[in-house]
């Protein structure tokens, strides 16, 4: 839908085009709020020819009977959703779903000590004393200009640092969300080259079961809902994604081998 | 899954069965009516009204004309699917266990009478006429004779391909393969610990699947009578199907009724439980009911299934794309290699 400019249209009358490969467009214009809109719409038509036994159809015309004949509309009711998974793990993607119903997220880690996604208690690093630890806050939070006077929430304080480093080197200037958005692309993950046959849920549960990643989502076609051999992954940190990358690029998965990059490069060799 | 309930019995729903073309169910009941419903909408076509008794079994003629049920008031009745008009009623001393059709021709009616009174147990086999829907005299009949025989009193009991054989179920678990032409038992076998209480048989009625309180369920082949497969449940069974289409077979159960108020409700196991036919794994559940299954049917086209519940409901669930799109990893590998 778009806004159209001052050429005079038809508002009832639609113009159908006939493409090649059998679907019709249609373009149409409609006013509203006093600003014309044209409609480009793509339709295929599909006819679906359904054969049915005549006894079946002999059947459905049968007058009730018994108890039946005085039936109320409360002898039937729909149930309630009923989770059904079929497969080896039906267990655990009942959970998932009904987590997901009741509106449950796992519960994710921050580790106070070196912020990764893990118990604090089982941080690999060396433990920083409170006072260094303090220090290195305040270093960071040391690059705001403090001339500005005025308070910045300890969230938005890396922002700002980050942004007055790239004003300093003319750089762009980001806002958070796009902050954000390149913050995870560097610890994403193109799994390239799948075999089509693969689902989301055999990577979370062969390729990624030795790995953290915070998640995994499958390219599909949008109008044939066929999979386009092509996975983003998102790990907890950017060490994690490395480890991925050097295990399995170049290896195989479901007879073909997979091509595992970072986003960038993926983005640049497109 | 949305599944459609029918609530249209007051007592505990004791069999389901489709007829051949899978448009229509019929579920008996222990508050002495029988139902008819159309399967994709569920809705109810009309009653059978006339037992005096519990109705313990039913069957449906393969032309979907005529309708059998076996009752604990110890008779036989034959109805009229279109109107719910009644033909004709066989009375019996003991009460009935289980009746069925022979398949495709319906050239036979086997009756299970429960060995009461005085009597040992009986299957009579009556000629049965597809077209009027008349019960005509007693071909032959299996008999019990407690001196004798090993085997305690039938329970349930299918018939094989070309109406070749019956298998029959009892209650102390063994299972036996009577040749009609020969008018013999030709196998016996202590299959089970406890009593059979399901037998029902592949589409092309080559293989069959037993359901029993002891908890397992075992496909068994007809011809050599070996076991083929056998699937675990953690409670006792009262039903098991095979499902066309699909490689999977579905079985349920549960806590018996009498039980349920001895243990917690989450130990009742009122689940239709999936397993792969081939390897064995469960693949699924579909939970719901809040009483022991006692009744389980898929369709003969394999689109839907219904669970018949000692609560009272019937579940109708229609299956969705998940089902049919399912692949085991085996299976899977070969697509992929494939491609």
């Amino acid at each position: 839908m778009s806004a159209v400019a001052n050429a005079p249209v038809d508002f009832e009358k639609q113009e159908i085009i006939k493409n090649d490969d059998g679907t019709k467009t249609i373009i149409s214009y409609k006013l509203e709020k006093g600003v014309k809109y044209k409609i480009t719409q793509k339709v295929k038509e599909v006819k679906i020819i359904e054969k049915t036994n005549p006894a079946i159809e002999e059947r459905k015309k049968w007058a009730k009977y018994g108890v039946a004949v005085s039936d109320t509309k409360d002898l039937l009711t729909v149930g309630d959703d009923v989770p059904f998974f079929l497969g080896v793990n039906w267990k655990e993607m009942q959970e998932q779903y009904e987590n997901k119903k009741n509106k449950k997220t796992v519960k994710s880690f921050v580790c106070s000590n070196c912020g990764g996604a893990h118990l604090s208690a089982q941080c690999p690093f060396p433990k920083k004393s409170s006072a260094t630890a303090a220090a290195s806050a305040a270093s960071g939070a040391g690059a705001v200009p403090a001339s500005t006077g005025k308070y910045v929430p300890p969230s938005k304080r890396a922002l700002l640092a980050a942004n007055a480093k790239a004003a300093a080197s003319g750089e762009a200037i980001l806002t958070q969300e796009e902050m954000r958005k390149k913050e995870e692309d560097e610890r994403t993950l193109v799994f390239a080259d799948l075999n089509l046959n693969t689902t989301e849920d055999d990577l979370t549960r062969e390729v990624l079961k030795y790995f953290q990643y915070e998640r995994c989502r499958l390219v599909r076609d949008r109008n044939t809902g066929r999979s386009r051999g092509l996975a983003y992954v998102s790990f907890y940190t950017k060490e994690e994604a490395e480890r991925a990358a050097n295990y399995w690029n170049n290896k195989g998965y479901m007879n073909i081998m997979m091509r595992v990059r970072f986003v960038q490069e993926h983005r640049q060799n497109r | 899954m949305r599944p459609i309930q029918m609530f249209g019995h007051s007592r505990p729903v004791s069999q389901i069965r489709y007829n051949r073309d899978g448009d229509i169910i019929v579920s008996v009941s222990a508050d002495e009516s029988a139902s008819i419903w159309y399967s994709n909408s569920g809705e109810r076509i009309g009653t059978f009204n006339g037992h005096n008794g519990s109705i313990n079994s039913v069957d449906i003629s393969s032309n979907s004309k005529f309708c059998c049920t076996g009752s604990g008031d110890s008779t036989i009745k034959i109805w009229k699917l279109e109107n719910g008009q009644e033909l004709q009623t066989i009375e019996y001393l003991p009460y009935i266990e289980c009746v069925e059709f022979s398949p495709v021709d319906n050239k036979y009616l086997l009756v299970i009478t429960a060995g009461v009174f005085k009597t040992h147990g009986c299957i009579d086999v009556y000629a049965f006429d597809n077209e009027t829907g008349k019960i005509g005299e007693i071909v032959f009949k299996i008999e019990r004779n407690p001196e004798v025989d090993s085997f305690m009193e039938f329970k349930r009991a299918s018939w094989s391909f070309d109406s070749k054989y019956i298998i029959i179920g009892c209650k102390d678990g063994q299972i036996l393969k009577y040749d009609v032409e020969a008018r013999k038992i030709v196998h016996q076998e202590q299959l089970h610990k406890l009593i059979i209480n399901d037998i029902q048989f592949s589409p092309d009625r080559t293989y069959f699947i037993t359901a029993s309180k002891d908890r397992f369920s075992k496909m068994v082949d007809v011809m050599t009578m070996k076991t083929l497969k056998q699937y675990e449940s953690t409670g006792p069974l009262n039903s098991a199907c095979i499902c066309p289409l699909k490689d999977f077979v579905i079985i349920g159960g549960g806590q018996e009724a009498r039980d349920v108020t001895t243990t917690g409700s989450k130990e009742g196991n009122f689940e239709s439980r999936f397993f792969h036919k081939i390897f064995e794994t469960e693949i699924g559940r579909i939970s719901g009911h809040f009483g022991p299954i006692n009744g389980l049917a898929v369709s003969p086209q394999g689109n839907n299934f219904a669970s018949a519940s000692e609560d009272g409901y019937i579940r109708l669930h229609h299956f969705e794309k998940n089902y049919f799109d399912f692949k085991f990893d085996v299976e899977k590998t070969q697509a992929a290699l494939a491609s």
